[in-house]
This record gives structure tokens, C-alpha cells and sequence, in this order.
């Protein structure tokens, strides 16, 4: 090496690379290859739906985002039983989809990952046994199967607006397994990060890249841990409308949560989500109001109590003013409604879905809280 | 040591990324030895904690997709495994410039900040920081060999390992990544003299 080498050498030798480490995603990549491994699958890609029990399990790990795209088919776990008696499987199917860095509008980076993942709630009414879990599992799976061939038929397509508010398209599929049973399933619509090609989600993740900058979103549900008498965690759900209109709904890490002095493990956070949202192993502890995006949330708070014997504070918010959602108690309450034709027609109309014209017949309900719900309506059947 | 430990060390390794296809305690063992080497070099080579993250999620994705085919490269897994990352930092300068070249407009170059630590003082830093913004100006092959050499110390031996080339080549690479530094470092103002 010439002499001026030497000195750059030296340059190079003594100057000291900062250092950086980051626990979290050291164990949640771990997590996930771990889970791959167990799976016995070796990449590929997936398909599922997401719900939001999912959503959650999936994001509050990771402060990402979860959707599902691809095409293979899943192995479902029994991830355990809802209080309400309800029996939950998930997966959790590593493979990243759609990815990338983006910026909250305060500068806060974010990572985004759109995973494979799903949850589904069955609740047929019935005991199961460890063998009845089982043949439910295999049942999903072979569901998922026949979803990926298009093996169904398509019973119905419902769109609702809660108070003015569009609701995620729902279809309700039937499916017939090859010992002759069949399945009748309600599934949401692929939003726009579930787009079939990596271009076009691509372009719709620049789009809600750029969105979230601009700060245009709406934050319609917040998740919430406390421990210690500190928030630890806080995730937003957050609503973007793209300029063709589809709405995109995802789960991010609170920017302006400043950082806490006590963390809980990322195994720790899981089973809060997993305990607190998706099987709702929890207690009851009062609601408050907080203000917080220019808005009055009011929050439900619960104590959940994790394995290793540590209490932290679950809580759940949503916007004060008219819901833009149903909780589960609404639902009930529109279904009789439903079923008693206790609604108004408003109108009826075509749309073309999947590839066929439908026509819709728009109901307006308004529940005991005067909460409105305007229901279009199409069975292929009535296809004109 | 005996003189066969580096093969039985080989050998070892070798059985743990076997065991690692099929074996979650083995994948385990085999991404906590490497996860931490593998997460500094990506970070060195970027500076950016997100970019990092992103990196070394694609690289352990990619490595434990093929550990299948691992026993075909005939390198130490750890300098394949460089090898994936090198790639991986590579595409990620690609993109951001074509991300750059589709900005209009100033762009600013800042690297994010750093907090100093108790072990690193701030003048290092600055030598650092200097250094890393010449090195961008470098290409990508002299870059690497320099990150490499002199942020994560790799012998020579492993550096050709890892970029698939002759020692000559190597030394080459480095002599001319070292002009190149220096050049850029003049002409930024810096005294080598």
C-alpha cells in the first residue's frame, strides 16, 4: 500500500461504525422463519383472507401491516377458545408479500409488511373435542383448497353503509367438500394492498405511502397495552381512500407514542393481542375518554392476565360521534331486523361482480340507537 | 486445537444447516449465530435502521428458502450469507436511485442521525460519517470490499468467498476502492497529508 493508503487505511481503521440493534425484529424475524420451518413450506406464495382478530395478532408483533395475497394453500392452527365459546384458528404464514419503508407524516419511519395471514371464528353452536378441533382444522384447509381453485359458488354479495359509511364488500361463498358437506362462508373483498399483481399493489402501497405523509387518513379503531401504569403500545387502525375510491384499512404503530421506559417481550405483546382481541380473555375494568388526532375516543379498558402471571391494561377505542362501524351486539340487532323485513327499500340497481350483472336491492335500518344502515343486497339468482 | 478443527467445524456447520431445513431448534441455533454479523453489515452498509431491518428480513427469507441448495456453493454458509446481504444492498442502491432519478427537485442526501453511544465518541462518528458519504460516491464492487475489509473485518480469504473472486482480484478491488476514497476525500476538503 502507498503511504497515502496507509492514511486512509488508518482513517478507516479508527473510525467507529455506530452501532444499532434491533431485539424486536431480530425476534420476530426469527419468529417467522421458525414458523416457516414448522410449517414444512419453503416459500411460495399465499392466499387468505384477513379478519381482524388477525389483523391484530399479526400487527401488534410487528407494527406492520397484514393482508394476504398468492396462492397456496395455508395450514391452520387452533390458536384457542373465544370467552363467548367461539373457536379461533389462525395462521401466521411468514411470507412477505408486499414491503417497504414508509413515513408517517412526523417523519416517524414504518415499516410495512403485508403478510400472509388468517384468522376465522367458527361457531357452529356445538362442543367440540380434540378430534372435533381437528376435522375443523382439516376442514379449513380444505376450504382454503377449494378457494384458491375458485371451487365455490357465489351465494350472495353484500355492501352496507353504517351511517353514511361504506363497509368492506362482503361475499358469502358456498363450498362443497369431497366428502359431500358444504360450507357457506362470508368473506371481505380484497382491498387494494390485495391486489392480484405486484405492480398494482405496489402502486396502491406508494399511494398509501404517500397518503400517510400528507397525514390523509382516518383513524377509526385504536389498540392500546398498558403496563406498569405506562402505554407501551399503541396501534391505530388506519383508514386510507385511494383516488379510484377503495378504501385500504391498516394497523399501524402509534408515531406519538413517545417511548416507553418498560417494554413488554414480543412473545408478551402476542399473547396480549391474542388474549385480548382475538379470544377475549379479559376483565372488565371501566372506559375513559382521550383525546387524541383531533378527536374524543372513547375507550373500554380490560386487565388481561398473560401466562407468565404479568397484568396489563387492554384497551380498545373508537371516535366519539355516529359509529361508522357495528359491534357485535349491532349485528345481532341488524339480523333481526333483517330477518322481521323491518327495513325500507330505498332502490334497486345492476352492478356487474365477478364477471356478472347483479341486482341489488338497497334497505335502509335503523337500529334502537338510531344508528342507520343502508344494505344493498344481490343474489346471483336475481341476476338479470 | 487440533489441526482438523476447521473441518470439523465445517462439518458441523454443514449438519447444522442440513438439520436447518427441517429442524425449527436447529434453524434457531443456525439464525441467532448469524443474525447479529449479518444485521451490522447491512447497517454499515446503509446507515439506515429501517433499510437494515428490511435487508436482513429479505436476506434470512432468501437463505432459509434455499438452504437446500446451500451444500452446492462449496463457501462457508456465514461468507453465503455475505454474499446474499452484498446482493441485497446492491438492489437497495439500485432502488433508491431510480427512486431519486424519479424526484424532481433537490434531494436531500442526509444520512439519519445517530445518537452516540458511550462506546463510540462523537469525532468517531464524524470520521465515520465522512467516510460512509465518500464511500457512496464509490461503485458498488469497491464500496463493498471496503465495508467488508474494514467496518466487519473479514480477512481477505473470506472477502473472496463472499464476492466469488481471486485474492488478486480482491486486492486489486481494495487498492482501487482506496484511491478512489482518497480522491473523493480530497476533493470533499479532507487533509490526508
Amino acid at each position: 500500500m502507498s503511504e497515502n493508503h496507509e492514511r486512509i487505511e488508518a482513517l478507516l481503521k479508527g473510525a467507529v461504525p455506530p452501532e444499532y440493534q434491533s431485539d424486536e425484529h431480530r425476534q420476530q424475524l426469527r419468529h417467522q422463519i421458525l414458523s416457516r420451518i414448522e410449517t414444512g413450506r419453503a416459500g411460495g406464495h399465499l392466499r387468505a383472507r384477513w379478519k381482524t382478530a388477525a389483523l391484530l395478532l399479526g400487527v401488534l408483533c410487528v407494527a406492520a401491516a397484514a393482508t394476504e395475497l398468492g396462492l397456496q394453500v395455508h395450514r391452520y392452527y387452533f390458536e384457542g377458545r373465544a370467552r363467548d365459546g367461539a373457536y379461533i384458528f389462525t395462521t401466521t404464514e411468514p411470507e412477505r408479500t408486499y414491503g417497504g419503508t414508509n413515513h408517517h407524516a412526523n417523519g416517524t419511519p414504518l415499516r410495512i409488511s403485508s403478510m400472509g395471514m388468517t384468522g376465522i371464528r367458527t361457531d357452529s353452536g356445538k362442543e367440540l373435542d380434540a378430534a372435533g378441533i381437528e376435522q375443523q382444522r382439516k376442514d379449513l384447509e380444505e376450504i382454503d383448497a377449494l378457494r384458491q381453485r375458485n371451487a365455490r359458488e357465489l351465494l350472495s354479495v353484500t355492501d352496507d353503509a353504517v351511517n353514511g359509511k361504506v363497509q368492506p364488500r362482503v361475499y358469502t361463498f358456498r363450498y362443497v367438500r369431497a366428502d359431500g358437506r358444504t360450507e357457506v362462508t362470508c368473506e371481505p373483498a380484497p382491498g387494494p394492498l390485495q391486489d392480484p399483481s405486484p405492480a398494482q399493489r405496489e402502486r396502491a402501497g406508494e399511494e398509501i405511502a404517500e397518503l400517510r405523509q400528507k397525514g390523509q387518513r382516518e383513524v377509526s379503531y385504536v389498540w392500546a397495552t398498558e403496563f406498569e401504569g405506562h402505554v407501551v403500545q399503541r396501534t391505530l387502525a388506519c383508514r386510507y381512500t385511494l383516488s379510484d375510491g377503495r378504501e385500504e384499512t391498516i394497523a399501524e404503530g402509534d408515531p406519538e407514542l413517545p417511548a416507553a421506559a418498560k417494554v413488554l417481550t414480543p412473545e408478551q405483546s402476542r399473547e396480549v393481542a391474542r388474549l385480548g382481541a382475538a379470544l377475549r380473555q379479559r376483565e372488565l375494568l371501566g372506559s375513559e375518554q382521550v383525546q387524541m388526532y383531533g378527536k374524543t375516543f372513547n375507550f373500554t379498558k380490560y386487565s388481561v392476565t398473560l401466562s407468565d402471571g404479568t397484568r396489563v391494561v387492554w384497551s380498545e377505542g373508537e371516535p366519539q360521534g355516529p359509529k361508522t362501524s357495528l359491534t357485535e351486539a349491532d349485528w345481532k340487532e341488524l339480523h333481526k331486523l333483517i330477518a322481521g323485513h323491518q327495513g325500507q327499500t330505498l332502490s334497486t340497481y345492476e352492478e356487474e361482480v365477478l364477471g356478472k350483472v347483479l341486482q341489488f336491492t338497497m334497505v335502509k335500518y335503523v337500529l334502537s340507537d338510531g344508528t342507520e344502515v343502508i344494505r344493498s343486497y344481490s343474489e346471483p339468482g336475481s341476476t338479470q | 486445537m487440533s489441526l482438523d478443527a476447521p473441518t470439523e467445524l465445517a462439518e458441523g456447520e454443514r449438519t447444522l444447516v442440513l438439520a436447518a431445513q427441517t429442524d425449527p431448534d436447529a434453524a434457531g441455533r443456525l439464525f441467532d449465530k448469524h443474525y447479529p454479523e449479518i444485521f451490522r453489515y447491512l447497517y454499515h452498509s446503509t446507515l439506515d435502521h429501517a433499510a437494515a431491518e428490511d435487508l436482513t428480513s429479505n436476506v434470512f427469507f432468501s437463505a432459509f428458502r434455499h438452504l437446500g441448495f446451500f451444500r452446492w456453493r462449496r463457501i462457508p454458509f456465514r461468507a453465503w450469507l455475505y454474499r446474499i446481504a452484498a446482493n441485497e444492498v446492491r438492489m437497495h442502491y439500485r432502488r433508491q436511485k431510480r427512486l431519486l432519478a424519479a424526484n424532481a427537485g433537490p434531494v436531500d442526501l442526509e444520512y439519519p442521525g445517530v445518537e452516540p453511544t458511550a462506546e463510540t465518541t462523537a469525532a468517531a462518528q464524524d470520521d465515520y460519517r465522512l467516510l460512509h458519504r465518500a464511500l457512496r460516491e464509490l461503485g458498488q464492487k469497491y464500496r463493498t470490499v471496503i465495508v467488508l475489509r474494514y467496518f466487519e473485518g473479514r480477512p481477505l480469504s473470506e472477502i473472496c468467498e463472499i464476492l466469488n473472486q481471486r485474492e488478486g482480484t480482491i486486492k486489486s478491488q481494495l487498492h482501487r476502492a482506496l484511491a478512489q476514497l482518497k480522491e473523493v476525500l480530497v476533493r470533499a476538503g479532507v487533509s490526508l497529508a
